[in-house]
C-alpha cells in the first residue's frame, strides 16, 4: 500500500487555488515518475496521467479527482502593506480572522488575516465581517508589498498537516486531493497485481469555480469514469434524526443519483456487497455537487459514478479525514476496476 | 535572532494557560539558574527572583506567565469534547483553530476546534459566528471511552501555532501576551549577571500567574514584596491596521513600546508615566504614549496592593492579541528591553522616589 500520509503531504503542501493548480508541479512530477508513462496539461488546465495498456482489449477507465482548492485572490494593496482580497470558491468566513495564509506572489510569503480588536467592534459581535472588509497583514511596507504581490496574486490557507487519533489527519486541501491520493493508491494496487488495461488519472482543474473537468474528458473519451470527491461527514449538529449519517471512519460513500449513472452505480454497490468492501450508500437524486454532475454528458457521453470520502470542516484549513477511509476507498476502486477490466471492449 | 527572541520562541511554544503555568516557570527557572540572590515561589505559583541592590528601595518588575486557553468541560458519546474559555476571547478567532490538548506533565495531543461545515449551515446561520457552546474539540476519537484514553474533563487546550518571522521584521506567534514580558525580564537578569552590575534598587523580578482571568496572582506578589515602585511589562492590543484612524490605533508597531497613562484598570500617576517616557528620551530609546484608553493589565492589581504602589506599565504593541496569530515588531522588543533595563539600573534619586 502506498504511504498515504506522505502522498497527502506532497499533494497538499503547495498552492493550488482554482486556476493556479500548477503550484503543485513537484508533486505532479513525482506521481508521473512513480506510477505513469506520461503526464500532460490539457488547455483548460487539468493534468492527465496515463499508464498505457500492456495488452489491448481492456476498457479505458478514468479516475477523476479535482486538484484545485478554495482560496483567495489579492484585489488591492493598501497602506501599511495590507491586502484586500476576494474569495475563490466558497470560503467559510467563520475561520478567517487571525488565520495564517500563504501568499503566492513573486516570492512565497507568509501573511495573517486581520482580526478586529475589541475596542473597534460595535453592534452585534456575532456578525462576521464580509470578505470585502477583511485584510491580509503582510508585515511589509506598501511599496515592497506592491513590488512582490501584484493584483490577482493567489493566496491559500497555510499548509500544516497534523495527525489525530485513529489514523485521522487534519489539514488543508483534502477537498479534493485526498481523493487523488485514494485514486493513486488504487492504481498502485492494480499495477502491483499485474493489471494490464489502460489507466487514466485525471486531476481536474477549477472544480470549485467552474468545473472545467469537461474540457479534459472531451478529449480523453474514456469508456468509464469513476469520480471521487469528498462529502460532508455527519457531525453532532446534524442531529440523530439526520437521514445522511455517513461520518469519518465509515468508509467510502457511494452516491446514487439520477444524473450520474444509476445502473453503473448499482453495479458497484452489488460488487461492494458481494465482496464485503466497507462502504455506505447515499441518495443525491438530482445533484451530487461534484464533477460527476457534468462528466456523463461530455462528448458522446460517459458512464459515470461517484465515490466519496467523508470529510469534516470542509473548505477550511482544518479539514479532517480518516486515512482508513482513504485505504478502503482505494481497495474498493481497485477491486471494481479489475472487474470492469475483465470486460471485452467494443 | 537575538538571544531574547530565541528564549521568547521557547516560552511561546510552552503550554501555559491560567493556573497551569508550570511549563513556562520551568523554562524561566532553568534560564535564570545561579543569576539571582533569592528565589521565592508561593502556593499559587508566582515566582519571585531577587537581585539585591545597594539601597533599601524595592523595585518590582512584573510579567505574567499565563496565556488564554480553554478548559475541557464535557465529552459526548461520539468523542467530541466541549469546552469553556479561560480568559477573554473574541470567539471569531476560535473556529477551525488547531490546538494542543492536555495538562502539565501529561502528553499533549493534537486537536482542533470544529463545528459543522459551511455546506451544512442554514441560511440564517451563515454570516454569523458560531456560539461557543456549539463548537467542540475533535481529537479524532471514536467515542467517549476512546476520548477518555487521552484526555479528561479539566484538562486544558491552547493554540497550536508556530513562531514565524515575516515581512519587514515582524514576528507571529501565540501567547506573546505575556511571554514577551517574561523574556524581557529574563534578558535584564542576564544582562545584570553577565556584566556583574550592582544595581541601586533592590530588584524583584516577578513572573506571575492568573492574569488572564482577572483574579491575578500579581496582587499577592506585591503584598509579599511590599515594593516602593513597580513596573509592569506587557503586550497590549493595538489596531495598527490599514483604514483605522490614528487615534484609534492605540499604538503603532515599530515605534517602540507603549507607555500607559490610563487604561481600563489603572489611572497611572503622571510622575510614573513621565519617568518612563523621559528615560526613553534620555537614552534615545523609541517609545510612545498609548493613545487610547483600552485594555488592562497587572498594574490594576499592583497599584492598589500592599497599601499602594507607584506603578508604570510598558507594553509591546501587538496586533491580533488573544488569537493564535499575535503579531509584533522585533525592533519593539529590543526597545522595550532597553527601556526596562534602564529603569532597573536607574539610581533611586533619579526616579519618582527621590
Amino acid at each position: 500500500m502506498a504511504d498515504l500520509f506522505d502522498l497527502t503531504s506532497r499533494l497538499t503542501c503547495g498552492g493550488s487555488i482554482s486556476g493556479y493548480e500548477h503550484g503543485q508541479i513537484e508533486a505532479l512530477e513525482y506521481i508521473r515518475d512513480k506510477y505513469f508513462d506520461e503526464m500532460r496539461r490539457e488547455p483548460a488546465g487539468s493534468y492527465v496521467f496515463i499508464r498505457h495498456a500492456k495488452k489491448p482489449g481492456h476498457p479505458r477507465i478514468m479516475f477523476d479527482a479535482h486538484m484545485d482548492e478554495v482560496g483567495m485572490m489579492v484585489t488591492e494593496v493598501l497602506e501599511g502593506g495590507f491586502l484586500r482580497f476576494t474569495n475563490v470558491g466558497g470560503l467559510d468566513t467563520r475561520i478567517l480572522q487571525a488565520a495564517d495564509v500563504t501568499i503566492y506572489g513573486k516570492e512565497t510569503l507568509y501573511g495573517v488575516i486581520v482580526s478586529t480588536p475589541p475596542h473597534l467592534q460595535t453592534g452585534d459581535r456575532m456578525v462576521l465581517p464580509g470578505i470585502d472588509t477583511l485584510m491580509i497583514d503582510t508585515g511589509l511596507s506598501k511599496e515592497k508589498a506592491e513590488e512582490l504581490i501584484p493584483i490577482g496574486t493567489p493566496v491559500g490557507y497555510r499548509f500544516k498537516l497534523t495527525k489525530l487519533k485513529n489514523n485521522c489527519i487534519c489539514g488543508k486541501g483534502f477537498d479534493d486531493k485526498i481523493c487523488a491520493v485514494a485514486g493513486i493508491a488504487a492504481f498502485e494496487q492494480l499495477i502491483n497485481d499485474g493489471y494490464e488495461g489502460e489507466l487514466i488519472l485525471l486531476l481536474s482543474t477549477k472544480e470549485e469555480v467552474s468545473r472545467a473537468v469537461v474540457a479534459a474528458v472531451y478529449e480523453l473519451k474514456p469508456d468509464y469514469a469513476i469520480v471521487s470527491d469528498v462529502c460532508c461527514a455527519w457531525v453532532p449538529e446534524c442531529g440523530k434524526e439526520a437521514k445522511r449519517k455517513t461520518t469519518v471512519g465509515d468508509g467510502p460513500e457511494i452516491s446514487l443519483s439520477a444524473i450520474t449513472d444509476v445502473r453503473f452505480t448499482k453495479r458497484l454497490i452489488g460488487f461492494a456487497k458481494k465482496n464485503n468492501f466497507k462502504h455506505t450508500v447515499c441518495v443525491e437524486a438530482t445533484s451530487t455537487g461534484t464533477n460527476a454532475n457534468d462528466i456523463p454528458l461530455v462528448g458522446l457521453g460517459v458512464p459515470t459514478l461517484l465515490v466519496s470520502i467523508p470529510l469534516k470542516n470542509m473548505h477550511t484549513y482544518s479539514e479532517v479525514v480518516s486515512l482508513d477511509d482513504v485505504a478502503d476507498t482505494a481497495a474498493l476502486v481497485a477491486g471494481f476496476i479489475k472487474e470492469l477490466g475483465g470486460e471485452r471492449n467494443g | 535572532m537575538a538571544k531574547g527572541l530565541e528564549l521568547l520562541e521557547k516560552l511561546c511554544q510552552a503550554f501555559g494557560p491560567t493556573s497551569c503555568e508550570y511549563e513556562v516557570a520551568d523554562i524561566i527557572c532553568a534560564e535564570l539558574e545561579g543569576k539571582y540572590d533569592e528565589h521565592t515561589v508561593d502556593f499559587i505559583g508566582n515566582h519571585i527572583f531577587r537581585i539585591k541592590g545597594t539601597s533599601d528601595k524595592k523595585l518590582m518588575f512584573s510579567a505574567h506567565m499565563d496565556e488564554v486557553g480553554l478548559m475541557l468541560s464535557s465529552i459526548d458519546e461520539n468523542g467530541y469534547i466541549y469546552f469553556q474559555p479561560v480568559g477573554g476571547f473574541d470567539i471569531k478567532v476560535l473556529c477551525g483553530r488547531k490546538l494542543f490538548v492536555g495538562d502539565y506533565g501529561k502528553e499533549k495531543i493534537s486537536g482542533l476546534i470544529a463545528s459543522k461545515a459551511i455546506h451544512q449551515q442554514s441560511h440564517e446561520e451563515r454570516g454569523r459566528a458560531t456560539p461557543i457552546d456549539r463548537m467542540y474539540i475533535d481529537i479524532g476519537a471514536k467515542s467517549k471511552e476512546d476520548a477518555e484514553k487521552y484526555v479528561s474533563v479539566g484538562d486544558y487546550a491552547v493554540f497550536d501555532s508556530d513562531f514565524v518571522r515575516f515581512g519587514d521584521g515582524m514576528i507571529k506567534g501565540k501567547a506573546i501576551d505575556d511571554r514577551l514580558g517574561c523574556a524581557v525580564l529574563c534578558d535584564i537578569v542576564n544582562y545584570i549577571h553577565e556584566n556583574k552590575i550592582k544595581p541601586d534598587f533592590d530588584l524583584y523580578f516577578c513572573f506571575t500567574v492568573r492574569e488572564e482571568v482577572g483574579r491575578s496572582g500579581a496582587s499577592i506578589t506585591a503584598n509579599r514584596i511590599r515594593p516602593d515602585m513597580a513596573i509592569v511589562l506587557e503586550a497590549t492590543a493595538v489596531a495598527d491596521i490599514a483604514g483605522t484612524p490614528d487615534y484609534k490605533r492605540v499604538a503603532k508597531t515599530g515605534s517602540g513600546p507603549a507607555v500607559s497613562y490610563m487604561d481600563n484598570g489603572t489611572s497611572y500617576l503622571p510622575e510614573m508615566t513621565n519617568f518612563v517616557m523621559d528615560l526613553g528620551k534620555k537614552h534615545d530609546i523609541p517609545c510612545q504614549l498609548k493613545q487610547y484608553v483600552s485594555g488592562g493589565n497587572d498594574a490594576g492589581h499592583i497599584h492598589k496592593a500592599s497599601g499602594g504602589v507607584k506603578t508604570a506599565a510598558i507594553s509591546c504593541p501587538t496586533r491580533y492579541i488573544h488569537s493564535a496569530s499575535c503579531v509584533f515588531n522585533e525592533a519593539d522588543y529590543d526597545s522595550m528591553y532597553r527601556l526596562a533595563r534602564e529603569a532597573a539600573l536607574c539610581p533611586v534619586n533619579e526616579t519618582p522616589l527621590k
